[in-house]
Formats: C-alpha cells, structure tokens, sequence
C-alpha cells in the first residue's frame, strides 16, 4: 500500500523527526524514501528589487549557501537511512515550496507524503502562512502525514 | 522517536470513510498497534431548527449513515478477523473536541483522518476542523486523500 515516501525537509529540529518517522515507517512497510528540500527563493530580499539592479554576487552566494546546507542536512538523513537497510534518493529544488513538493511528489508516484509542523496558532499562520497547510489543500491525492514536533 | 501503538482512525459515517480505516488497519498490523474507531456522528443541517419539514433530506441522511456504517462493519468485522485489535466508540456532537478529547484519554499516537481540497466558501463553512486538529497537534495527523484501490473484503 505505501511503498514511495517523499519527506519534505529544511534541516529544521521538526523536520529532522519527520525523517526518523519516515525511516521507522519505510522498514515497517518496506517502502523507499526520498528526501526532498526546497531552496525558497521568495525569501530573498533580492527578488523585490528589479532583475537588471538585481545584485547577483550577492544572490547567488546565498543560493549556493542553501544548496550545501541542504546537502549536509539530506546526507544525514540519507545516512540514518543506511543504517536502518531503507532504500533512499534525494532531490534539491528551488522555487516555491507548496509547488515544488506537489509537483516532486506526482512525479515520484509516492504513496505518502511525510512533513513536520510546530502546532502553531491562528495569528502565526496567517502571518507566516504554512507549507504543511498548503500542501494539505493542494489539489492532489496524495495522503499527507504531519509530525509532531 | 515516539512509538506507534494507538491509531485513532476517525469516521464520519460516509462511504470515504471506509479508506481511512482501511489505511489505519494496515498501518497497525504493520506497528502491531491497537486501532480505535471514532465514529462521530455531526448533523450539519440541524434539522428541528429550521422550523420546516424536511423529512426527504432528513430520511436520506439517515440512510446514507446507515450505509455507511455497513460498509465500515464489513471491513472491521474482517479486520478483526485477520487479528486486529480493534475498538469502536461512536460520540455525537463537535467533531474537532470528540477527536481531540479521545486522542487526551486514549493516548493516541496517530490520528488517521479524511482530507479533501476545498474552495474557499467551503473551507470557511466546514473546513475547519482538520485545521483545529493540525494545529493543535495532540500526535502525529495522517490526511488521508486518495483511494489506494478497492479493497476486497469477506461478508
């Protein structure tokens, strides 16, 4: 029944238990992980100013930055999956997180969705929004499990 | 690491219901956990408070859940069967206090619940509940969205 698990990641403590909750699932079922980490380009402060003053010698440092950090974070986890005899991939994008995991997750043909969540209230979540809300109101079959903190 | 040993699967007396628990089911042979079944009984409409007869839909309100609910024997009978701890608990009133209140006293470590997309009317008329849930977060929540084939079950 599930045999592909994608797990979002950003290295975060919630992620990290989402990725131990993932393996554990993955050695009950025998299904294979794949770790997927989303590099949010809206959060540059770049992108609000126009591509010609777009000051890449600043822009793409970060970038690159991002990208190792979710290397190191994904080998850890790829790591963990070793240990445990669990099958692994893993894929690094940059765009919009909400689309990117959907878009990953069709491609995969998973059967489940694994991502971690603070538990946070109203007044945050409207301010902050949620990848794990948006991905839940997606327009996609995919089942969505939500760790706990 | 939290173990896995209770599921809450939760019903709402429909047909699609029937997915959740079939998930919750194999999920627990897999852990060796034991399953509860919240079957929460809801009525959108409150039918005495509009002052008007509706017996049609209030009729077929009634079988549809009825239905439903022989459908989801069906497949807990069969689970049983094949050795799965199971226990029912139907409650009538909020769905989001029932789930939440069960998933306190029971101790649950994963709710399995029906999730769906949903326009904004919609959202804002009844969607909230699985939200309520998320972000209270009593345990690790599984939305269940896609049919995973049809199940066969015995009589």
């Amino acid at each position: 029944m599930i045999s592909n698990i994608l797990v979002a990641t950003d290295g975060s403590k919630t992620a990290k238990n989402s990725v131990r909750y993932a393996i554990d699932l993955a050695k009950q079922t025998g299904a294979a992980v794949i770790f997927l980490s989303v590099i949010d380009k809206s959060l540059f402060v770049m992108q609000s100013v126009p591509a010609v003053a777009s000051p890449t010698h600043l822009k793409e440092p970060i970038e690159d930055f991002l990208r190792q950090a979710a290397e190191a974070y994904i080998a850890e986890a790829e790591a963990l999956c070793r240990k445990g005899g669990v099958e692994s991939r893993n894929v690094i994008r940059s765009g919009h997180p909400v689309e990117e995991i959907v878009k990953e997750a069709e491609k995969s043909k998973v059967d489940l969705i694994i991502m971690g969540a603070h538990g946070t209230g109203i007044l945050k979540t409207s301010l902050m929004g949620s990848v794990t809300f948006g991905v839940m109101q997606k327009d996609s079959k995919i089942p969505v499990l939500v760790t706990r903190k | 690491m939290e173990d896995t040993k209770r599921i809450l699967v939760v019903s709402r007396m429909t047909k699609e219901c029937a997915t959740a628990i079939h998930y919750g089911a194999s999920l627990c042979r897999k852990y060796g956990a034991e399953l509860f079944v919240l079957h929460v009984i809801h009525e959108p409409f409150v039918f005495g408070a509009w002052n008007l007869p509706m017996p049609s839909i209030e009729e077929a309100f009634r079988k549809a859940r009825e239905e439903a609910k022989a459908d989801m024997d069906k497949i807990i009978n069969f689970e049983k069967k094949q050795g799965v701890a199971i226990t029912e608990v139907i409650k009538e009133g909020d769905p989001t206090k029932e789930i939440l209140d069960m998933a306190k006293d029971k101790d649950i470590d994963l709710i399995i619940l029906l999730s769906h997309e949903e326009g904004r009317l919609e959202h804002f008329l009844f969607g909230r509940s699985n939200e309520e849930i998320l972000r209270k977060m009593p345990c690790s929540v599984f939305f269940v969205k896609h049919e995973p084939g049809p199940p066969s079950y015995g009589g």
